[in-house]
């Protein structure tokens, strides 16, 4: 589950994906419990997520669409940004010339 | 129906919002049933709403709307939320569900910024807001902008995974201009379409859908001295492995109009156009 994987579930370049690290009560749908959760957490009802289990791995995510990472809260442990990674400049490197000959 | 919604200098944006809800929702007829900020001289409708209520707003405060799927054997109901903020229209939102009691969208996207501002129309620019609210679709193309929220047809996977969405998000111009160019390619490497919550094979898992349109090549025929025939092919999502239909939204030969233009079937039923897509006004 590297930052290449979470970009492809969720089609993004931009927000945070956060485990899910709570229960959801039996015969409550796990996307609207868990975005309601987040809601509260979030302190505001108008953003924009999405809720996905991967039964692969055994957790369920929500990706966040946010510049910020601003959610502290026991039930969401941030896994990662989507924003992609700089690519390191090659390292430049110093030829030396033997001009005395 | 399709609402070319002109605006005159005293437009405000509550104007602006109330006319965009009234045409959503059906309450619009003719154009003196619109606001005192519409122009209401220059503003026009084509075609009518839909039957069947599709469209509901579902929250009275924010611009929030469920959209019924127009093939009733799916029983798909999906959500969109139009944003403002003081001084416009901001973002459309696109939700595959929805939960009343906090007015929250479920597994939702974004769309990026629209930017739709109460303006005075000025024929020499042509700054109108063209808006298509049908049983398929809802489009707003206008101020640069042309968006639309479409039904999609259903394919194995959607069948199989059954939370997944029948509605997508589709920008036809901006920066996914679709370049079929006169040769005819059918599949379009531009994106600029989204479904916000279906099942990807790539990762197990659902998640959200980018990918490109894909169409059938279509030519101009002759139909006889001095009559040209114009295919309409339908247009196609085209995801990991199987595509889905867009409802209401066809590709046109290459470069038939040029810009945004209305313009009617050999049935009399009319079409608005953009980027040699077309898209139903009825």
């Amino acid at each position: 589950m590297n930052k290449e994987f979470f970009q492809q579930v969720f089609s993004q370049n931009m927000g945070f994906v956060y485990k899910y690290c709570g229960t959801v009560p039996s015969g409550e749908s796990v996307a609207h419990y868990i975005t309601d959760k987040f809601v509260t957490a979030a302190g505001s009802n108008l953003i924009t997520t999405v809720v996905t289990e991967l039964t692969n791995f055994g957790v369920t995510v929500l990706y966040y669409h946010s510049d910020t990472n601003n959610i502290s809260s026991p039930d969401f442990e941030l896994i990662m940004d989507l924003i992609p990674d700089v690519i390191p400049e090659p390292p430049v490197t110093q030829t030396e010339t033997n001009e005395e000959q | 129906m399709l609402v070319r919604y002109r605006m005159n200098a005293s437009c405000t944006l509550a104007n602006l919002q109330s006319d965009i809800n009234n045409i959503i929702l059906g309450n619009i007829a003719t154009v003196n049933q619109l606001s005192a900020g519409c122009d209401q001289v220059n503003t026009v409708i084509y075609g009518s709403y839909p039957t069947g209520t599709p469209y509901a707003r579902v929250n009275a405060t924010t611009f929030t709307y469920s959209k019924t799927h127009n093939d009733t054997t799916t029983s798909k109901t999906h959500y969109f939320r139009l944003n403002f903020d003081a001084t416009k229209l901001t973002t459309v939102q696109l939700a595959q569900s929805y939960t009343s009691g906090t007015d929250t969208l479920v597994n939702s996207y974004t769309a990026s910024a629209l930017n739709l501002v109460p303006i005075k129309y000025d024929a020499t620019i042509g700054n109108e807001i063209n808006i298509v609210v049908n049983s398929k679709l809802v489009a707003i193309f206008g101020q640069g902008q042309t968006i639309a929220i479409l039904d999609i047809g259903h394919n194995n996977t959607t069948r199989t995974y059954a939370n997944s969405m029948l509605m997508m998000y589709q920008d036809f111009g901006t920066n996914s201009i679709p370049n079929w160019s006169a040769n005819g390619v059918t599949t379009n490497s531009t994106t600029g379409g989204v479904v916000p919550y279906t099942y990807l094979y790539a990762t197990s898992a659902y998640g959200t859908l980018s990918a490109s349109l894909s169409a059938p090549l279509v030519t101009r025929i002759s139909g006889g001295n001095g009559i040209t025939i114009l295919s309409e092919n339908p247009l196609f999502y085209m995801a990991q492995g199987a595509t889905n239909l867009m409802y209401g939204a066809y590709r046109l030969p290459y470069a038939t109009f040029n810009g945004v233009q209305i313009y009617k079937d050999t049935l009399n039923a009319y079409r608005i156009t953009v980027n040699d897509i077309s898209l139903l006004v009825d």
